[in-house]
């Protein structure tokens, strides 16, 4: 009898492993793929930020205007104040601050603020410039981290890269001599908000970037980010994982982000990562359904690039080993949403096999076998 | 009694295999498909699968069956926004559903109670893990039952082989393991601990020898660090710690060493006390162990399901009748809060999530109201499994609701701590 079983059972084991081996490879289908990210590795850059180029002094009030159809008082005094008075609205109400600035896009400006808003509303950096002909652009879109960032009531530096925010929304346009000439800040209140609140920044500057190329995969120095260009845009719509082995070294501090752009779109991204004790190697993982923020900076605009940001602490050491680039193809989301109803009718149907099948079953063990167990 | 056995079986088997038919959990059910896509379709071992790589075989044998019929002609559905085909889906979780039934004829053979045996395979977590989510849980569970039996029948060898099996599906497999090679340490049966270091080795080495060609770096930091808490990535917990601090930890919180010594020591100092058979305590410090692991580590809401065979199992040996019970409403109950606390009552059925019922899902903090939940539940368990046994009273369903409003209310309308 037992002999009989351990038969069955090897039987069964083999009628599995012996297709598995056989049909190895065999799915006509090309849905999963993957493939080696360093196949057309072209360079690497260390980036880290240069001497400061400008930096706001709030001594002079004029230079700053407001507008808006709300109350509010700007005092600029070492440190610009604004207080706002939002009456109850059924509409979305906003009050903007303007300022003008001239940072040439050449010398690649970071601008990084510190900044408090209160809870409950939201607040926004934008930025406008005008090309080296005098053609004047946005420098900033909708879909930027630097929009409709909900106030937190404590003090937070806000940085951004402003090629990148003026090449996002102009990727034609040629930004060689252009530089940004108008700032604004602004805090908007969503409809039925009232009451005061206030924007308050203490500090406004920007810092010029300093490169450095590497054209084998690993790169020494002082960096806030490494820029890995790995060749020509690989088309994302499928992407769906990047694996990543690296080997990092830093501070003490040191923790990261790795990117993986297309041109300035962030297609996956990873984990925050610190360093370990056991090792210097990581082996990263990225996802399209991770990315909610950007990097600094991105990477050549007609390539994709891996971009390993510090979050805190400075790189010192970066070697690129590995990248897996994997695709999927899964079903197109259908055009027509799925309605409320069906939805609900679906999750009621799942729930009776879920919990009103098995309870009664439960139920009737419980009640009617009672007895006999 | 046969005929009500079955019929307990062909329940089980039916919600599951409905279930599974059309819902899924669409990131892991991705990973999953992946994998074995990759597989079947190019040749390549993916030597980068999300678990350990026990689960990526049992799931490449079954989808060898997948792979069959497609090859001839079988042209497959999608359901809505779920990424895997529906019969494909199927054929990844037979292996789970195989185990569960599995799970409850060990049961059903050791207990000889019917009750005990429905009380794992309808219970709504156990379907709703291998039916609905896809997990695998039931696989690490299977030789970890196995295991407990065997060793009530004191076939202490085949015991260990089966919780190493066990391990190499879950790492908790190991705990149990672990307790044995300790306990034959004490006992000075150094034969028999090197036979279970030498069969948990060997077996280990063998699972793992194929991921080996990626690299030993890979095989380091992806599988050795990742699985013993050392990763780099600060990832999300929802064991109650991370959940009222908004901490992140990379892989395990420390707490979960401080936690696993204190069990060992404290399964020492139990055996050092008493000098009765083995399977008591290894079934007691085995579900503390597992308490401990959804306190202090990640505690992903699958691991819970952990505690309901071992329970079933310590009810029986210890006749705490109330313990069996309160696994079922164990069960029910965390199905509830992960269904609308932590993934919205569409995200398993239309592969995309939706709070239909906006009272109970999509509330701000919800991870906190879950953790406070679940931690009090896990007390009452601890509770049944300390205190002199008791009844399953309805007072427990009223305190856990209690707790579950006043989290409720306190954390998502007052919202006295915003993480």
């Amino acid at each position: 009898m037992k002999l009989r079983f351990y038969f069955i059972v090897v039987i069964a084991i083999l009628t599995l492993v012996v297709p598995a081996v056989f049909l190895r490879g065999t799915l006509p289908q090309q849905t999963a793929t993957e493939i080696d990210g360093l196949a057309q590795f072209a360079s690497m850059q260390g980036v880290s930020l240069g001497p400061v180029i400008w930096r706001e002094s709030f001594d002079n009030a004029s230079t700053w205007a407001v507008s808006g159809n709300v109350p509010a008082v700007l005092q600029v005094n070492n440190s610009l104040s604004l207080k706002i008075v939002f009456p109850s609205r059924t509409t979305a109400q906003a009050v903007t601050i303007f300022h003008n600035v001239s940072l040439p896009l050449d010398q690649g400006p970071i601008v990084a603020l510190t900044l408090q808003v209160s809870g409950g509303v939201s607040y926004g950096v934008r930025f406008w410039g005008v090309t080296a002909s005098n053609k004047p652009f946005s420098a900033w879109h909708e879909g930027s981290t630097l929009q409709h960032r909900p106030g937190r009531g404590i003090f937070e530096t806000v940085s951004t890269n402003l090629l990148s925010e003026s090449s996002i929304p102009n990727p034609t346009l040629s930004l060689a001599g252009a530089r940004i000439t108008r700032m604004s800040l602004y805090v908007e209140a969503v409809p039925l908000t009232s009451g005061t609140f206030s924007l308050k920044v203490s500090s406004i500057q920007a810092n010029s970037v300093i490169m450095t190329k590497a054209t084998s995969n690993e790169v020494s120095g002082n960096f806030t980010v490494l820029v890995a260009d790995l060749g020509p845009a690989i088309a994302t719509q499928k992407l769906y994982q990047v694996f990543v082995g690296l080997d990092i070294k830093g501070s003490n501090d040191l923790s990261y982000v790795p990117y993986f752009t297309t041109g300035a779109t962030v297609a996956a991204q990873g984990y925050t990562y610190i360093t370990k004790v056991a090792t210097t190697y990581e082996l990263a993982l990225l996802s399209p359904l991770q990315v909610n923020s950007s990097p600094l900076f991105a990477g050549n605009v007609h390539s994709s690039s891996l971009v390993v940001s510090a979050k805190t602490g400075e790189i010192s050491f970066f070697r690129l080993d590995t990248i897996s680039i994997r695709f999927f193809s899964t079903q197109a989301p259908r055009s027509a949403s799925l309605d409320p109803t069906t939805s609900r009718d679906l999750v009621f149907y799942f729930f009776v096999f879920l919990f009103i099948i098995p309870v009664a079953m439960v139920a009737f063990v419980v009640k009617v076998f009672k007895d006999e167990n | 009694m046969k005929t009500k056995v079955l019929a307990v079986l062909l329940a089980g088997l039916i919600v599951r295999l409905e279930i599974a038919s059309f819902a899924g959990h669409p990131v892991d059910m991705g990973l999953f498909t992946y994998s074995a896509r990759l597989y079947y379709e190019t040749g390549r071992f993916d030597t980068l699968f999300p678990s350990l790589p026990l689960v990526y075989y049992v799931q490449l044998l079954f989808y060898s069956i997948y792979a069959m019929i497609r090859d001839a002609g079988f042209v497959d559905l999608v359901f809505l926004y779920h990424p895997d085909y529906m019969m494909e889906g199927l054929v990844l979780r037979i292996p789970s559903i195989l185990a569960d039934l599995g799970i409850f004829y060990l049961l059903l053979k050791f207990t000889g109670k019917l009750r005990y045996a429905a009380f794992y395979l309808l219970n709504p977590f156990t379907i709703y893990l291998t039916g609905a989510w896809g997990m695998y849980d039931s696989l690490m569970m299977l030789p970890l039952v196995a295991g407990f039996v065997l060793v009530a029948r004191n076939q202490m060898r085949y015991a260990s082989v089966s919780f190493a099996v066990s391990g190499l599906f879950k790492l908790f497999g190991f705990i149990p393991l672990g307790m044995l090679m300790i306990e034959n340490l004490f006992q000075k049966r150094f034969k028999e601990f090197a036979i279970q270091l030498g069969a948990a080795s060997g077996l280990s080495l063998l699972t793992l020898a194929p991921y080996l060609q990626s690299g030993l770096q890979d095989f380091y930091v992806g599988f050795v660090l990742r699985f013993l808490g050392g990763s780099g990535a600060l990832s999300r917990s929802y064991n109650i710690v991370a959940a009222f601090s908004g901490l992140r930890f990379t892989g395990s919180s420390p707490l979960v060493w401080l936690a696993g010594a204190v069990v060992l020591v404290a399964f020492v100092v139990d055996r050092r006390r008493g000098s009765g058979a083995i399977l008591k305590p290894l079934l007691l410090w085995s579900i503390i162990a597992a308490v401990s692991l959804d306190v202090f580590s990640q505690s992903q809401p699958q691991w819970l399901s952990w505690l309901i065979p071992l329970s079933i199992l310590y009810a029986f040996v210890t006749k705490r009748d109330g313990l069996a019970n309160f696994s079922y409403f164990f069960g029910l109950t965390s199905t509830f809060l992960s269904i609308t606390l932590l993934q919205t009552s569409t995200y398993l059925v239309t592969g995309i999530p939706s709070a239909l019922f906006s009272a109970l899902e999509g509330l701000p903090d919800s991870l906190i109201v879950n953790a406070l939940t679940v931690f009090s539940m896990l007390l009452m368990l601890l509770g049944y499994v300390f205190l002199k046994p008791t009844k399953f009273k309805v007072e427990v369903i009223a305190l856990t609701a209690l707790v579950y409003l006043q989290a409720y209310f306190w954390f998502t309308i007052m919202r006295i701590i915003v993480v």
